[in-house]
């Protein structure tokens, strides 16, 4: 059994599944995804103690685990990258950072996705730079994720790593193509400078 | 800027943190997600869920834009007509609640314990103290208990009728009572609510009710009219003006109808039941004036063509009787005269409006023993399917021994859309003449879809949305993408706007609470969306590259030319702050989405 701040996995089951990954197809999916469980149960869900700006979240991987999980990163099934990419946000911890940021550039955009998710959780400043780039994606959903992933990693954060975030956040605040991203950027900002982001309107609309 | 406010505040609650609520569905999904969820994880693993989530959620904060979707092209300041339901609610709290068994107990001499012990039998049998429905009618106090009782463990509650004058004055006396902060009253009545929030959203909106008093009408904005029918013409009230009426030369306010609205919290208890979800039960009660009498004793109805006929008063004096239908009453000596209002009136009724969104509605408002009143509503139908608005009904429920046939006879080819509840829906597709099978095999929110493309289909409607408590169901025929796309955003936004007015009229400072709601996301919806999609892809035969384009999108187009597009919207509803009174919010969505379909 390995702690990790206030999480226990059972390590002998990582490696049980990591073992099952030299199956190929729907054996390996399976595997992938009872990894991900795992981390899902070992994170909690009140709690998720994820990595900040500066700090990256620990991983519950061994280096012998991470090899063989990086396996699946050139499988040609978009499905089992994306699912991989999963895995390392809930467990890979700092380990897996250069990974997802190779993942968060996936032709296929479902990938890029859970790739800048799981950077999300996993945080550190080589995450904040893959999300950065991230935030310039092609697809919208990939975008807003990314913003929304920097403004909660500087929350509260000072310092000179901010502000390049700050930078990005304000030119796709200007520039985005999407009304949808844009306003992402902007709430980003508004939790960047640590405001309070619900703002409750000084007067009450009349009744309806 | 009254609008752009409420708008506003919609938007702060879409930009609540969602990463606390994505895990704790995709935790939920995994540990209770079930066979279909296991499947969907199997083929396409966990991450899938996150997408699906991902997409939801985004889908639903760009539904809540400050932009109201028409001012994305749908049709411009429409025109819309709800009618005919207003109703005064009067909510009573948990705490008022609580008093509510030992208080009735006192009343008919029994301990508490022994009380809810013979509520608990007649909850058990469902039947009342006259061996009908407790769903329908109750009697005494000890049936008013048991009904509270049945639907803890049968939710959705439904709306039963308070049966006598004893009752309802025992009740008011219990009402009485109550500390203040336990009795709270609020507007209700889907019409009425509808056209305020319509109308506070830029619709040309108006509702019409038979009775409109004082009590009603200081529940309203200044937005919302009340069409008023006058012999021979039509007008158009402000809805804060109450309705009067003439009676040996003096002027009088109309009578309010009310209701009495029983609310809880899940996991509430008396005595030792539990209430599985949160709801309320809503004891209905005719119209009644305010001074304990009326005017009148007796009631002639007058048909469009032919003679008055003499209706049956009701038993206490100071009720009144309230029909569907628009209807022209006055009171002349001792005579409450009730006419529906002609052919060339409902015409010119309907001509005035895009849409006429009819609510109160049900296979009992048709059923043959209510003879010439409701003959003079199918005519009505008929005037005002002719004239091309846009009919849609909130059709109400069915007891056991009612039949499907009268409502399709009335209302078959006539109406376009409706709007039913999931619970409703059950009791009408299992009626003698209408017994819909559905696959014993698949999940129930496919059942409930094959149950409500068999009532679209007996209805001869185009558009049918089914609300529900985890997933709303929206069948259009012939559905194209765009059409189903803007289903699920009106669907969306219109569930943001009805969780503002239901906090609106429950608080007073409500928007500090509406800040503060948040998770939307809602396991159970997506657990429904789920199985349904799976459900549907086997049906069709169809592989998991469909299941997943579904699933994503929400929507499957029709697999025929006569078929229906279906729409699967996962509730993203938020908790509630305790005590708060969500009664018709089913109906209010589908009014609201109706108009913001452009359909």
């Amino acid at each position: 059994m390995q702690n990790v701040g206030m999480y226990t996995v059972n390590q002998h089951e990582i490696t049980r599944w990591v073992n099952l990954l030299e199956e190929k197809g729907a054996a390996r999916l399976r595997a992938l995804s009872h990894l991900g469980r795992i981390g899902i149960q070992a994170r909690g869900y009140r709690s998720l103690r994820r990595g900040s700006l500066c700090t990256p979240a620990h991983s519950f991987l061994t280096p012998a685990n991470l090899a063989q999980i990086l396996e699946a990163l050139s499988d040609p099934a978009p499905v089992v990258r994306r699912e991989m990419a999963f895995v390392l946000g809930e467990l890979g911890g700092e380990t897996a950072i250069s990974t997802l940021s190779r993942l968060a550039a996936d032709p296929n955009a479902d990938v890029r996705l859970i790739a800048v998710d799981a950077l999300a959780k996993i945080g550190g400043l080589q995450a904040v730079q893959a999300l950065s780039q991230a935030a310039h994606d092609d697809n919208e959903l990939v975008r807003a994720r990314a913003v929304h992933a920097l403004g909660r990693l500087g929350r509260g954060e000072e310092g000179p790593e901010v502000e390049p975030i700050r930078e990005t956040l304000t030119r796709i605040r200007e520039g985005d193509a999407s009304a949808y991203v844009r306003d992402a950027a902007r709430e980003a900002l508004v939790a960047l400078e640590g405001e309070e982001v619900i703002e409750v309107p000084t007067r009450v609309p009349e009744p309806l | 800027m009254i609008l752009s406010d409420k708008l506003r505040i919609l938007r702060l609650i879409s930009e609540q943190p969602f990463e606390e609520q994505e895990a704790e569905v995709l935790r939920r999904l995994c540990q209770e997600g079930g066979l279909y969820t296991e499947r969907l994880i199997e083929r396409l693993g966990l991450s899938q869920i996150v997408l699906l989530l991902s997409q939801w959620h985004a889908r639903f904060r760009k539904s809540l834009s400050p932009v109201p979707p028409r001012g994305r092209g749908l049709k411009p300041r429409p025109t819309v007509l709800c009618a005919f339901t207003s109703v005064l609610d009067r909510v009573v709290d948990q705490a008022g609640l609580s008093r509510l068994l030992p208080w009735a107990a006192g009343v008919m001499g029994l301990s508490p314990d022994e009380f809810l012990s013979r509520a608990a039998r007649r909850a058990r049998s469902g039947r009342n103290a006259q061996g009908g429905s407790l769903s329908a009618i109750v009697h005494d106090l000890l049936d008013v208990v048991a009904a509270i009782l049945y639907f803890f463990r049968r939710p959705p509650a439904l709306k039963p009728t308070i049966g006598n004058l004893t009752l309802r004055h025992q009740l008011e006396a219990f009402l009485a009572e109550l500390p203040p902060g336990q009795l709270r009253q609020v507007l209700g009545g889907a019409s009425a609510v509808a056209a305020e929030i319509l109308a506070e959203l830029g619709v040309e909106a108006r509702f019409y009710t038979m009775y409109h008093s004082p009590a009603q009408a200081r529940r309203h904005g200044p937005l919302a009219r009340r069409l008023e029918l006058e012999p021979g013409q039509i007008a158009y009230r402000p809805a804060q003006r109450s309705g009067t009426y003439r009676a040996a030369g003096l002027t009088f306010d109309h009578p309010t109808a009310s209701s009495i609205a029983f609310v809880y919290q899940a996991g509430f208890t008396l005595g030792n039941v539990q209430a599985d979800q949160a709801d309320g039960v809503i004891f209905r009660r005719a119209p009644q004036n305010k001074n304990e009498e009326r005017p009148w004793d007796q009631i002639w109805l007058h048909p469009i063509r032919g003679q008055a006929v003499t209706l049956s008063a009701p038993d206490a004096e100071d009720e009144w009787l309230w029909l569907p239908g628009f209807v022209h009453w006055w009171v002349e000596g001792s005579i409450l005269h009730l006419a529906f209002a002609d052919e060339e009136t409902v015409r010119r009724i309907a001509a005035e409006h895009h849409y006429l969104i009819l609510s109160g509605l049900s296979p009992a408002t048709f059923a043959p023993g209510e003879g010439l009143a409701a003959r003079e509503l199918a005519a009505q139908m008929c005037s005002l399917a002719e004239s091309g608005a846009i009919l849609h009904l909130e059709l109400g429920g069915a007891a056991s021994e009612e039949t499907i046939a009268p409502l399709a006879e009335a209302i078959g080819g006539l109406v376009p859309s409706a709007g039913i509840n999931d619970n409703e829906l059950a009791l009408l597709t299992s009626l003698s003449d209408f017994r819909v099978p559905v696959s014993p095999h698949r999940s129930a929110v496919f059942q409930r879809y094959q149950r409500a493309v068999a009532l679209a289909q007996r209805l001869g409607l185009q558009r049918l949305y089914v609300h529900g408590n985890d997933v709303d169901l929206i069948l259009r025929q012939n559905g194209s993408p765009e059409a189903m796309r803007r289903e699920i955003e009106a669907d969306l936004f219109a569930k943001g706007v009805v969780v503002l007015a239901i906090l609106q009229r429950s608080l007073e400072d409500w928007p500090s609470h509406a800040i503060q709601l948040a998770p939307v996301l809602l396991w159970k919806g997506f657990q429904a969306l789920i199985a349904f999609t799976w459900d549907l892809v086997d049906q069709r035969g169809q592989d998991e590259a469909l299941f997943k384009e579904l699933v994503e999108t929400g929507y499957a187009l029709a697999d025929s030319p006569e078929g229906y597009a279906v729409a699967v919207v996962p509730v993203m509803w938020p908790t509630l702050p305790p005590g708060i009174y969500p009664g018709g919010a089913g109906d209010i969505c589908s009014s609201v989405s109706l108009v913001y379909t452009g359909f």
